[in-house]
């Protein structure tokens, strides 16, 4: 069964523009992921593709220079710690090895150890059967996938060709189990990024068990819930993630950097960015090295921040607000937004007004849910302390893709909402069990 | 032009997402408002200038009172969601074109006052005010419900001063043009029709509680040996379907709770238009009673149809705990 979703405005400043190559940032803040440790030291030089961080996630140097500290930064999802390097004139890159691979293990193993977002998909889904590249963007203003998908149609080919073949081999099975591999890939595009599609279809051409399939351009497109079933017809329930299903979803950057790491072994330290918002004068993708600051890219694009009030990392239904300029970007932000303040409410760029007024129940938010969740139900619930009703209403399934609250009109922060309800409902069956 | 945005950032929290679709509830109520004027400018023709003057006063007292309410209880004004205007209009709609203006005053004060903001305001109230306030005057003002004839009349039927669910001799033609006795803004059903069809395409409603309560209502009148599309044409049961029992506050909001609503409500139509003998309340009263019902029916429609297949879930989970 097909999941609708709702319509945005597909209002995308920069789906025109080519990737432009960020000048090397004067100092970069490589986040290290949790439960790591930096390896490195104060003062000691690194190079461009040296590993930066001991245990079980790899990050890397993104610039050479020098280690000036390792310093904790509050980011939105709580503190971590972060290796700020000084950028030196001539950015050496570090002798890397050309990974290898034979099966699927290994496979694995090399995505994971160059520090891209794909390493943990591949590990997850590693018995899928099927392969989605998402190329769907459905948020406002993200473009980075689809300039992906324009410019590195060769390497997305190829790294669809290595994922099917090295998916396919396994090492540690016994014989007597068949291991199926990627049976089908597909590519989902946008109905209305005709380039792409065009793009895409050359890379289909080229690989015999890929087809390219246009969805509707609606959000959450680009979710698990909606790709799975609406791409593969597979019944997948909100609680399921894609690889519950045995489907493997790929971004078109992460298969098009497996295909350039097999091919010159640098390792994940760079990334596309799309800067916008009405405070940006030249709205640009950015190819940045990670942990570059959001006021370096800002800086690059002519940003004016000084009258901003919302800085965004991610897109406009689901990214994060945070308030500090010098947050360096991570392996997964695709987008920095930076918008003004509005001289009144409901006017500006965004005409989001604060005014909320009482529930209507005109049932939009029921209707916009992809998980079929029903948020004003949810509401009460919550305000009202009803643990049964709360129980019956299933909070916890909420995927936090914001429609609801989009398409409010009486501008309720439901999605606010649901996550406290999903807290809520949370305790409840900690409780119990 | 002075610039008074602030000269250094001021980044403040927001919590996702931070654009928010165009819409509002004033726009909404906007929708409705156009979508009830074709109504309004052949309720003008049929009945001529006296509708028009008693719908506008409708619509005028209805946000006066709703202003004047916010004043006394020291509340932020809510006139501008433009709720008053449609309860008034639609009020305006049931009544006949000579009612007195006095008493119509009295009536959008019932409708805004007593049956919408001492409920807790638009989003809170059980009743559909304008239904709701129309009864009360039904019985109040019994005697004031007289009908006037048409202005342009058909030149081949005498008509007799009656409603049609009365008489019950109109032609479907004048009924579905509005050429009989009635609710000013009732009669005409081809009115009702366009402006329903506004409002369908714009998605301000949907089409499930129309076509349940108009399809109950002529399955239960062949039933009951009487003429289905009689039934439909006459008495504003148009109106109802389309604009009162797809009124978003007071009717369920599940797809499920809205079809069982329409057939509720059709049925009970039917019930006090046949059984009863109530051809000028009978649906009016119906429609309250399964606003009255519109939580259970919604809770029904739930529990048929449980939020993200718990049951599948509650296996797994059992599935989970033995594989530990």
């Amino acid at each position: 069964m097909k999941i609708r979703g709702i319509f945005l405005d597909r209002e995308k400043n920069t789906d025109r523009s080519l990737t432009i190559v960020l000048p090397t940032p004067e100092r970069v803040a490589v986040p290290i992921p949790a439960g790591c440790k930096a390896s490195v030291k104060m003062g000691q030089w690194v190079l461009r593709g040296n590993s930066i961080c001991e245990g079980e996630k790899a990050v890397h140097a993104s610039v050479s220079g020098k280690v000036e500290e390792i310093k904790t930064i509050e980011g939105p999802d709580g503190s971590y710690e972060a290796v700020v390097i000084k950028a030196d004139e001539n950015q050496k890159d570090a002798a890397v090895r050309v990974p290898r691979a034979e099966d699927r293990e290994s496979f694995i193993a090399a995505v994971k150890a160059s520090g891209c977002p794909a390493g943990d998909k591949l590990e997850r889904a590693k018995d899928a059967d099927v392969l989605i590249i998402n190329g769907i963007e459905s948020e406002q203003y993200l473009t980075a996938e689809n300039r992906c998908m324009l410019d590195d149609g060769d390497l997305i080919s190829a790294g669809i060709a290595l994922i099917e073949k090295l998916m396919g081999i396994s090492s540690g099975l016994a014989v007597t189990e068949k291991l199926t591999g990627i049976e089908k890939t597909y590519i989902a595009v946008a109905s209305d990024c005709t380039e792409a599609f065009a793009a895409m279809e050359k890379v289909a051409a080229k690989a015999p068990k890929t087809t390219v399939v246009k969805l509707r351009c609606d959000h959450p497109g680009g979710s698990d819930l909606m790709l799975v079933s609406n791409v593969t017809d597979r019944n997948i329930k909100p609680t399921e993630t894609a690889a519950d299903k045995k489907v493997l979803v790929l971004l078109p950057s992460e298969v098009a950097f497996i295909a350039s790491y097999f091919e010159t072994g640098m390792p994940f330290v760079e990334r596309r960015v799309t800067v916008d918002g009405d405070l940006v004068k030249t709205p640009c993708i950015m190819k940045a090295p990670i942990g570059t600051p959001l006021s370096a890219l800002l800086a690059y694009a002519d940003a004016n921040t000084d009258p901003a009030e919302k800085l965004i990392i991610g897109g406009m239904m689901t990214g994060k607000s945070v308030t500090d300029l010098e947050l360096p970007i991570g392996a997964e932000d695709s987008a920095v937004l930076i918008f003004m303040k509005p001289i009144d409410s409901g006017k500006g760029t965004l005409k989001v007004s604060e005014k909320t007024t009482n529930c209507i129940k005109c049932g939009r938010c029921a209707q916009a849910c992809p998980a079929k969740l029903m948020p004003m139900r949810i509401e009460k619930a919550l305000r009202k302390r009803n643990s049964a009703a709360l129980k019956r209403l299933r909070p916890d399934l909420c995927i936090g893709c914001g429609s609801c609250t989009y398409v409010c009109p009486a501008k309720r922060e439901l999605n606010e909402v649901m996550r406290q309800a999903a807290e809520v409902f949370g305790g409840m069956g900690g409780e119990q069990s | 032009m002075t610039d008074f945005r602030p000269e250094i950032a001021e980044f403040k929290q927001f919590s996702a997402p931070y654009i928010k679709d165009d819409t509002s509830v004033s726009k909404i109520m906007t929708h409705l408002l156009v979508g009830l004027m074709p109504s309004l400018v052949l309720s003008g023709i049929i009945f001529g200038g006296k509708a028009l003057m008693l719908t506008a006063f409708c619509i005028l007292t209805s946000m006066l009172w709703e202003r004047l309410f916010c004043l006394i209880t020291k509340k932020k004004s809510t006139i501008d969601d433009l709720s008053a205007a449609v309860t008034g209009m639609i009020f305006a709609f049931m009544l006949p074109a000579n009612f007195s203006f006095w008493r119509a005053a009295i009536g959008t004060f019932i409708a805004v006052i007593v049956f919408k903001q001492l409920f807790g305001g638009l989003g809170r109230n059980i009743f559909n005010p304008a239904v709701a306030s129309r009864l009360v005057c039904w019985y109040l003002f019994r005697s004031n419900f007289l009908y006037p004839e048409p202005d342009v009349n058909s030149a081949d039927i005498e008509s007799i001063g009656e409603i049609s669910l009365l008489s019950g001799v109109d032609t479907y033609g004048d009924m579905f043009l509005g050429r009989v006795c009635g609710g000013l803004g009732e009669v005409s059903v081809i009115a009702l029709l366009t402006g329903a069809f506004y409002l369908l395409s714009m998605r301000v409603i949907s089409l499930y509680e129309p076509i349940a309560f108009l399809g109950t209502v002529f399955c239960f009148s062949a039933v009951a040996g009487k003429d289905g599309v009689y039934q439909i044409l006459a008495g504003g049961t148009v109106l109802a379907a389309f604009f009162l029992c797809s009124d978003y506050v007071t009717t369920p909001s599940t797809t499920l709770g809205k079809i069982i609503f329409g057939i509720l409500a059709g049925s009970l139509t039917c019930v006090f238009r046949f059984f009863f003998r109530m051809p000028y309340e009978g649906m009016l009263i119906a429609i309250l009673i399964c606003n009255v019902l519109t939580l259970v029916i919604d809770d029904l429609a739930l529990a048929i149809t449980p939020m993200g297949n718990s049951a599948d879930d509650s296996r797994k989970k059992s599935n989970e705990k033995q594989t530990r």
